[in-house]
């Protein structure tokens, strides 16, 4: 694992260095002493970039690590998983639960009560909805996976609930007000910047937890390379690996969901730019190598997302998706097929 | 032991079951017309689906009372299917084969190093150790197979069509390969086949599955008794006793 030494170096300064870009760039504009002062325990020249700094922005950068790594590290668990280079994070129909969820939260509170007591829910009641809608897909999905024991046909499964999920919130965008559709439209956007540190300090656990579990699989994962048939003949356990596959994914894609929305194409992406860089598929060196390129990608799109100068804010799942997918169609063209 | 699958049901080989035994030092191939459950057969062997009754023991053992890491180190199998992944080097793919002896990492100890090593010397895939997989050809990359199943160490490899999709020279090197490997001490191969001829000069045992009866021993015993003169409908192949080999009827 040496020679991969250099590669981890590398990518840890890239993290640092797109992290301090991160907290600098915003609609205000603090320079990059200040930043690193306020971040050391200095006083700034201003006292509100203080503020700035602690309270928004540094929260944002580390959603957007854990954000970022979580989603890398469940789409890598996916193509090994289903054995499919185009697998996600989302196959599962994680984020179309999700969805579900915010959408029954925002547009049935609209149809429950009288217009005069309607509310907009607030950001923790829709983490909570989407985070039951996640978890009642996943556990669907689970049930499913004690019959159907082909990753194929799960995968299609996990699709097709994917499908029925988007035609329910269809019906209810369809009959519902312009202000829920308006805050419906909002959550899907995805959004990172919203958490506060009691949030992430959940989203932090969520993150281990799923991050443990990985790497309490990681042996079963190299096996699973040659296919679940030769895992089993190397003595993996087969049932409890697709179970600790299954929920690590769940716990990381389902809980990033929750608290930032749905946030497309890092999950697909990074783990293929990672066997690229790292010219490896042993999941032992590609588990902190996704956790990294994932952090990275995501300060990037987020430092992109926050339009430097500017007090507008672009959609983050927007700008992950317009950076992700000619990514995924340039790995295509170069490699003639996506290989893990 | 008899064999098929459950679900629907269908019960393939002879009524009665199977019955036979393997030493150490032998090479036995599996021999029978396309679906008469050959590969049924290699499979229940491997433990890969369940018997519809009787057991498979090895040394001794019942193999469903081990655990899942003690059966691995029982009996290694090469399938028909290819690795999923074809982007692993020769190297590493061959060292998942020192899964059942590793820690919950997968480290790799200096024995293990040496029974890599050891793999790579007896299938002369040394020159090849770095390449990805995706860029062998396929005999090359069922001697890869093979290595990793020998890394296993395991007394009983297993495998399923071998020699399918290879020429009559990798054949035979695959077959000889295989001969080498059953001649280490404590070592049993066992594997499926359509190249009768040539189980015929290598093989030290064979067995003939047919639909309603099998026949186990020798291929001189097999010769002998004219099963293989039944193998096949004698109005396209017949058995030819004296050179040994099948003829266009």
């Amino acid at each position: 694992m040496h020679r991969n030494t250099w590669r981890y170096t590398l990518l840890f300064l890239l993290l640092l260095g797109s992290f301090l870009l991160n907290l600098g760039l915003g609609s205000a504009k603090i320079p990059l002493s200040e930043t690193i002062a306020i971040l050391t325990g200095g006083t700034p020249e201003v006292a509100s970039w203080e503020y700035i700094i602690t309270e928004y922005r540094l929260p944002k950068a580390l959603t957007a690590i854990l954000t970022g790594g979580g989603l890398a590290l469940s789409g890598l668990l996916m193509q090994t998983f289903f054995r499919n280079p185009l697998a996600g994070p989302f196959v599962l129909g994680i984020s179309s639960g999700a969805s579900l969820g915010a959408a029954l939260l925002i547009f049935g509170s609209g149809f429950l009560l009288p217009a005069s007591l309607a509310f907009a829910p607030t950001n923790a009641a829709l983490a909570i909805a989407s985070s039951l809608g996640s978890l009642a897909v996943l556990l669907l999905v689970l049930s499913v996976s004690y019959r159907v024991k082909d990753a194929m046909a799960l995968l299609i499964i996990g699709l097709m609930f994917g499908s029925i999920t988007a035609a329910v919130v269809t019906v209810l965008s369809s009959l519902s007000q312009a202000e829920a559709l308006q805050q419906y439209i909002f959550w899907s956007y995805g959004s990172i910047g919203n958490l506060g540190w009691n949030n992430l300090g959940i989203l932090g656990l969520l993150f281990l937890l799923g991050v443990g579990l990985a790497v309490s699989c990681l042996k079963g994962l190299n096996a699973l390379l040659l296919g679940p048939e030769y895992a089993g003949s190397l003595g993996i356990n087969m049932s409890r690996l697709r179970l600790q596959i299954i929920l690590a994914t769940g716990i990381l894609a389902g809980g990033i969901t929750a608290f930032a929305g749905p946030i497309a194409f890092v999950g697909l992406a990074v783990p293929h730019l990672t066997r690229l860089a790292f010219k490896s598929s042993d999941h032992r060196v590609l588990l902190p190598g996704v956790l990294l390129t994932g952090a990275i990608m995501m300060l990037c799109c987020d430092t992109v997302a926050q339009l430097p100068r500017t007090a507008y804010v672009l959609p983050i799942n927007a700008i992950t998706s317009v950076l992700g997918a000619p990514v995924v169609i340039w790995l295509l063209l170069r490699r003639k097929t996506m290989m893990f | 032991m008899r064999i098929g699958y459950s679900k629907p049901e269908l019960e393939l080989g002879p009524r009665q079951g199977l019955d036979f035994e393997l030493q150490s030092g032998s090479l036995t191939a599996i021999i029978g017309i396309n679906g008469v459950g050959k590969s049924t057969l290699l499979r229940t062997l491997a433990g890969l689906q369940p018997a519809l009754g009787g057991v498979v023991k090895i040394l001794g053992n019942e193999s469903d009372t081990l655990s899942a890491r003690q059966q691995a180190r029982q009996l290694s199998v090469v399938l028909t299917n290819p690795p999923a992944s074809r982007n692993l080097s020769v190297r590493d793919l061959i060292a998942l084969g020192r899964h059942p002896y590793t820690n919950w990492l997968g480290q790799l100890s200096a024995l293990d190093e040496q029974c890599i090593a050891d793999a790579l010397k007896l299938t002369a895939l040394e020159s090849l150790a770095q390449h990805p997989c995706h860029s062998l050809s396929d005999g090359q990359l069922q001697r890869v197979l093979i290595a990793r199943a020998l890394a296993q160490q395991t007394p009983l490899v297993l495998l399923d069509e071998p020699t399918s999709h290879l020429d009559l020279h990798h054949k035979v090197r695959i077959l000889k390969l295989l001969r080498d490997i059953s001649r280490q001490p404590g070592k049993a191969v066992v594997f499926t086949t359509h190249e009768i001829d040539l189980a015929l000069q290598l093989c030290t045992h064979m067995l003939v599955l047919f639909p309603d009866n099998y026949a186990f021993g020798t291929p001189q015993e097999l010769i002998k008794s004219k099963v293989l003169e039944s193998l096949f409908p004698s109005d396209s192949v017949t058995f030819d006793t004296v050179l040994q080999r099948f003829n266009i009827s």
